[in-house]
């Protein structure tokens, strides 16, 4: 009877070291789960839950218990990163929340946890460049700098590996086009910069492009927008400083005929590479002909002849033919006219982000900035670029915080809330956080 | 130059199955009838480490290894099969005989899959040489009574295959597995002899005057077939040490009545090994492992043509040295094996070991090359290549 006694209490013994679980590996678990799902909060609360169970990230591969003769590593050999897996999944939370006390809320508390790693000597790029946009995300450009700074001085010092499983494979595409990778053992070789060279500049990327477009000349009186030319300058200036294109990327037509356009244009496209970024902005006098959206050139005498104008579409097209990113901002008056009105047309094929600088039968406005007059549409643009201060825009996230900006949500200043509201970016076969 | 005593004799022309049934007997063949080592990694360590090891071998040298898999494995193994050559000389009864190792051909000798199967557990199929000799006798005027024996070839060829699905299950803490299996031995054996015989007229030592009688020849082959069971344990003390200790049952062998009196029983093994890895090195990254494994053979038949004693007793132990380069490790091995003689007409030998390999950290491939000097003679060499696929 003693016996038996004891065998049973042994057999319970053996039996549970057999059947308890490794909780940290199996709340990591959960979370890559949820981040293969896309359920970003959850993920956040599973990563959460490793760290209370095991808190430090380690870049080295994890050794398991097990055989001494065996190099037996958890997760092939893979980084533990669930400080890092929960600020990135908070992240990516937050640009996903629409709310935005919630939102800023989520982002803040997502900024400390990655500068908690940076203080701990945990310094990778994919912490840097996701550190980077979270402060672009909350406006603190003081904060984005002083990044900036610290990221340029680590310089390719930065060795700390984290669990490229965790983020999403667009991320992962973005950082690895800086030259590093995110792979699953997050090895960093030839590092480019992720979030800027130095403070100030932004590191150029050479597959971005821009053709800048304003015409304050014109014939068509009632529909001219007089700061046009002087906004493509402008705007020109933000996106070298503060977004990354390299100034011979740039090609920059003012007060142009619809010919003059046309060949600027077709001489950008035939040079661009393969699938390259276009930002291409126009301001100036456009118009809707039979549901088709033309661009006025400064000889265009009528609101109706088509033949001295350049069919938006045909612009399109001559990027559409190198498989570019196309991000399309206008600066138009959209008057109604028998029903129609620019920007009515909306591209069905190539891949297209497309904005308005106002709504339909609206005018475009001005704001006075050191002297001079800048359309309310591209200041915003230009001081919501200069928030991010990236090479990576995500576009509706972009858009969004344009359309705050008009509004008024930069320190209140322009007040075009009440005059002018631009459209948010209407995509066609990008997902929305393609990045320009 | 050694002498054999015979354990049967031959006396008239007609008994040449009598013949074959001593002629095994007379060589000195390294044993590793039993005993062989199917290469890899573990032949490099003076194969010390089979017993507490975790990879698709571990189906057949410890099935408890297989709980730890944690990735479906496969591997490879090519290998020479070690032979001898024996030369026979002055009489056919009680030989003098020198035998000395040569590398002899290279083959498959291991191929293994592990899949995990969730809760710490795994299975393995493993097909491994378990043992294998091949032995190449010459002689001429070897005396026999009455009659005189001419350019006497023999080839004696025994290889036994093990093919093994196990199981094994760890303990949610890695501390401990277990693991059983069944084995499905196949047994080739080919015997091939001939000779010309001639009666000496009573004058052994002149051989001018002998008279041609015929020519003799034997060709027997066949395969036998039995099963068994394997069983083990593994312990894991602390992070760095593990114990393993596993048994195999011998195993009958039926079928292949031409070869039925070479071999009737393989041997059961009962092996103990112990490693430790030493997290020390030229970088804080680089680690050693030593190993040291006992190897018991037992439940041999030694009525056999190929005789096996009640028991033999074989032991390896190594180093492996992991060093760091880039991200991979690239292990340095040394190691040592003695296998005692296990029946008559066997003799013990050993083998100073030694290897390399790469592992690297991302990839899911690995590959060991790893060599044996053999005290009888001929070089083993093997090169082992696996493969782990993701969950």
């Amino acid at each position: 009877m003693k016996s038996s006694r004891t065998i049973l209490v042994l057999l319970a013994v053996v039996a549970a070291s057999f059947s308890m679980a490794q909780a940290w590996s199996d709340a990591y678990s959960d979370g890559l789960r949820s981040v293969r799902d896309g359920n970003w909060m959850e993920a956040r609360a599973n990563f959460q839950k490793a760290i209370s169970l095991r808190g430090e990230d380690q870049a080295t591969p994890t050794r398991l218990p097990g055989p001494a003769t065996e190099q037996r590593v958890w997760k092939n050999g893979s980084a533990y990163s669930p400080n890092f897996g929960a600020a990135y999944t908070g992240y990516k939370a937050a640009i996903a929340n629409t709310n935005d006390s919630e939102r800023t809320t989520l982002m803040r508390a997502v900024a400390d946890e990655f500068e908690a790693t940076l203080i701990k000597g945990q310094g990778s790029r994919e912490t840097y460049f996701f550190l980077a946009q979270a402060y672009a995300n909350l406006r603190d450009v003081a904060k984005q700098r002083d990044l900036e700074a610290r990221f340029a001085q680590a310089g390719n010092t930065l060795k700390w590996k984290v669990d490229g499983d965790i983020i999403a494979p667009e991320d992962r595409a973005t950082l690895e086009s800086f030259g590093g990778t995110a792979s699953n053992n997050s090895t960093i070789t030839n590092a480019g910069s992720p979030i800027g060279a130095a403070p100030g500049t932004i590191a150029p990327i050479a597959e971005k492009f821009a053709l800048l477009i304003g015409n304050t000349e014109t014939r068509l009186e009632a529909l001219k927008v007089p700061y046009a030319a002087t906004d493509v300058m402008f705007l020109r200036e933000k996106l070298v400083t503060f977004a990354g294109y390299q100034e011979g990327n740039m090609d920059v037509v003012t007060n142009g005929t619809a010919a003059q356009i046309r060949t600027t244009a077709q001489a950008l496209a035939d040079r661009v590479p393969v699938g390259s970024t276009i930002f291409l902005y126009f301001s100036g006098v456009g118009a809707n002909l039979d549901g088709k959206d033309f661009l006025a050139g400064i000889d265009t005498s009528s609101g109706t002849d088509s033949a001295s104008m350049l069919g938006k579409s045909d612009l399109y097209k001559m990027f559409m033919a190198k498989g570019c990113k196309i991000f399309a901002f206008f600066q138009v008056n959209r008057p109604i006219a028998a029903g129609r009105y620019f920007g009515m047309e909306t591209p069905m094929v190539g891949a297209i982000a497309q904005t308005q600088a106002t709504l339909p039968n609206e005018k475009v406005n001005s704001i006075v900035r050191n002297g001079a007059p800048v359309g309310l549409f591209t200041d915003a643009l230009g001081g919501v670029l200069g928030e991010f201060r990236s090479n990576q825009v995500p576009i509706m996230e972009f858009g969004w915080r344009t359309f705050n900006w008009m509004r008024g949500g930069r320190n209140g200043d322009s007040g075009a809330g009440s005059i002018q509201t631009m459209t948010l970016p209407v995509i066609v076969n990008m997902k929305e956080d393609e990045r320009f | 130059m050694e002498n054999q005593t015979f354990r049967s004799a031959r006396r008239t022309l007609a008994l040449a199955s009598v013949a074959v049934m001593s002629m095994t007997a007379h060589a000195q063949i390294p044993d590793l009838l039993a005993a062989f080592d199917a290469g890899g990694r573990s032949l490099g360590l003076g194969s010390s480490i089979g017993a507490t090891s975790s990879n698709p071998n571990s189906a057949i040298n410890n099935p408890a290894g297989l709980g730890y898999a944690n990735r479906p494995t496969f591997s490879i193994t090519f290998r020479n099969l070690t032979e001898s050559r024996s030369v026979w000389s002055r009489s056919f009864v009680n030989p003098d005989v020198t035998t000395d190792s040569v590398s002899g051909n290279r083959s498959l000798s291991q191929v293994g899959f592990t899949r995990p199967l969730g809760n710490n557990s795994s299975i393995g199929l493993n097909y491994s040489i378990g043992g294998f000799i091949k032995d190449q006798i010459t002689g001429t005027n070897l005396v026999d009574g009455e009659t005189i024996l001419r350019n006497y070839q023999e080839e004696i060829r025994a290889k036994s295959d093990l093919f093994t699905l196990a199981w094994g299950k760890a303990s949610a803490d890695y501390r401990q597995s277990f693991g059983v299996g069944l084995v499905l031995a196949t047994h080739n054996t080919r015997n091939l002899q001939q000779y010309q015989l001639f009666d000496n007229n009573g004058t052994p030592t002149d051989l001018n005057d002998d008279t041609f009688l015929s020519n003799e020849s034997l060709n027997n082959s066949g395969q036998r077939i039995g099963f068994g069971a394997v069983a083990g344990l593994q312990f894991n003390p602390s992070a760095d040490t593990t114990f393993g200790v596993s048994v195999r049952t011998p195993i009958q062998l039926s079928g292949g009545t031409e070869v039925s009196d070479y071999y009737g029983r393989i041997p059961g093994k009962a092996s103990a090994g112990l490693a430790k890895r030493l997290n020390k090195g030229l970088k804080s990254s680089d680690f050693i492992i030593v190993g040291a494994q006992a190897d018991f053979f037992f439940g041999g038949d030694e009525d056999d043509i190929l005789s096996r004693d009640s028991s033999q007793l074989a032991f390896g132990f190594g180093a492996e040295y992991n060093y760091r380069f880039r991200d991979a490790y690239i292990p340095l091995r040394i190691g040592f094996r003695n296998v005692g003689k296990g029946g008559a007409g066997f003799q013990s030998t050993s083998a100073l070991t030694f290897g390399l390999g790469y592992n690297p950290d991302a990839g899911s491939f690995g590959f060991d090359l790893d060599f044996g000097s053999n005290s009888r003679g001929g070089t083993d060499m093997s090169l082992s290549l696996s493969y782990r696929f993701k969950n």
